[in-house]
């Protein structure tokens, strides 16, 4: 799947940005990109062990996870997509060993953010259906999701997101520290102002269990439980649609 | 021209402000209504968080929300400059038709009133299917005709980030205009006001986000969920 990414992602160098268009943010060669991604997919997915006749189905999942071509803009939505291709490549293909899944957040996940993050930047996808700086980010929500839970029980106060810049080992360690310091890459320092849930989370008393805690509960009600954001999910055999 | 609420950390001044103004010059000031002055955008794109952020109860977006059913949609300057938040709609070809709509009302979903919040130009012709899901795209040919039909000499609206702030569009027939610089902290855009003196001549003024206040000083509030 690392292999996967980093072909996806190789591909943003042979797509660059064309000149910027009036209307859309977003700039059209991605869905360029997206087009070529498409194609390449097929031999991808063989490639990582998945079954022929589960390649359609499975590239049509992997399709729904780098951001919409029609509006091009990249959303929630389009991370829980992905996290329904690691499911079926556990739970339903059980391609991933059952002790290794657990660590997929942390040596998986990285990859696929660092691409979307790529795809987000490189051809100015927006924020879809934002809530602007009330919400926890433009784009993410896994990287807090799953950070905060591996920082529970470290030494590391939740407190510590507000300094300005994030030091390095904080980042190149942990999850949630990486998120933060990208958006205060694009966004500069005042977390309060541009990020203030950020801000706010960082005050939460109990620490990271409290924070770990309410980012699963906020993840469920906020993008599973909204049906604006799932609605463009894809359901079939292997992720089936129970009503 | 609309959308002074929703996205950014400052709504609830924003448009606490313009209301101010408009009380206080209310010959002076014109408040248009955007697609984000309504109950259902607010409450995802922001303004209705804010509020609850701000306040720790709806009471101030409820306010809000139905004093914008009142906005009036359009506005004409010297009858040569027609001002609206979107564009055009294929429900509308004359000015009167827009006098004669109920526009007092949470924005629907379809239909003139949702159009001429919602439309943008483009530079294929005729109509077409917006990407947005509410309103349509018009070409040049669309722009030329209501303008010839209606006597005006040009159609000034925003909805649409502009990276210069402002943006000639359909041979001159349309201009957007984007007043809100780094929109979202993170697109780099300078933001743009058209001024027009007695001679209706117009000048754009281009203009840079205010520079950021310093250290957090914010008293943390923990979130719902967090607690």
């Amino acid at each position: 799947m690392t292999a996967l990414l980093a072909a996806l992602s190789a591909l943003t160098a042979d797509v660059p940005p064309g000149p910027t268009t009036v209307g859309r943010y977003g700039n059209a060669a991605f869905r360029e990109w997206h087009a070529r991604a498409t194609t390449a997919l097929p031999d991808l997915v063989r490639a990582v062990g998945v079954a022929d006749g589960d390649v359609a189905e499975v590239v049509d999942l992997l399709g729904l996870c780098w951001g919409n071509t029609t509006r091009l803009d990249f959303g929630s939505g389009h991370e829980a997509a992905f996290l329904v291709v690691l499911f079926v490549l556990s739970e339903k293909l059980g391609l991933v060993p059952r002790e290794q899944d657990v660590h997929l957040p942390l040596t998986l996940l990285p990859h696929y953010l660092s691409l979307t993050r790529s795809l987000q930047t490189t051809y100015n996808l927006e924020p879809a259906g934002s809530h602007g700086v009330w919400g926890l980010d433009d784009f993410a929500f896994l990287p807090f999701l799953f950070g905060a839970a591996q920082l529970v029980d470290t030494a590391v106060p939740p407190a510590a997101v507000c300094t300005h810049p994030i030091p390095v080992a904080l980042v190149a360690d942990y999850l949630y520290f990486d998120a933060v310091a990208d958006i205060y890459r694009v966004k500069g320092p005042g977390l309060s102002t541009h990020s203030p849930m950020l801000y706010d989370v960082s005050g939460a008393v109990g620490g990271w269990t409290k924070v770990a805690g309410g980012m699963l509960k906020m993840y469920r009600a906020e993008v599973w439980g909204k049906r604006v954001v799932v609605q463009h999910l894809g359901f079939g055999r292997l992720f089936p649609w129970t009503g | 021209m609309g959308d002074y609420v929703d996205r950014g950390y400052y709504s609830v001044e924003t448009v606490t402000a313009l209301v101010c103004l408009k009380v206080r010059y209310p010959h002076r000031v014109t408040i248009l209504r955007g697609n984000h002055e309504s109950r259902q955008i607010t409450q995802v794109y922001g303004f209705y968080d804010e509020c609850l952020r701000k306040y720790g109860n709806a009471n101030v977006w409820k306010n809000f929300t139905d004093m914008f059913d009142y906005l009036p949609l359009t506005a004409l300057v010297e009858n040569t400059i027609f001002c609206l938040h979107g564009g055009l709609s294929p429900s509308i070809d004359t000015l009167d038709q827009i006098r004669a709509l109920d526009r007092v009302q949470e924005v629907p979903h379809e239909g003139p009133m949702c159009d001429l919040l919602w439309s943008d130009p483009d530079d294929r012709c005729g109509w077409g299917i917006s990407p947005r899901g509410a309103g349509y795209t018009f070409g040049n040919d669309i722009s030329d005709q209501f303008n010839h039909t209606n006597n005006v000499t040009l159609i000034a609206r925003a909805h649409q980030l502009v990276m210069e702030g402002y943006n000639w569009c359909h041979d001159r027939n349309v201009v957007t205009i984007f007043s809100a610089p780094n929109y979202c902290y993170r697109c780099g855009n300078q933001a743009a006001i058209m001024e027009l003196d007695e001679q209706r001549n117009y000048t754009f003024l281009q203009f840079d986000p205010a520079p950021r206040r310093g250290e957090d000083h914010v008293t943390k509030k923990t979130p719902d969920y967090f607690l």
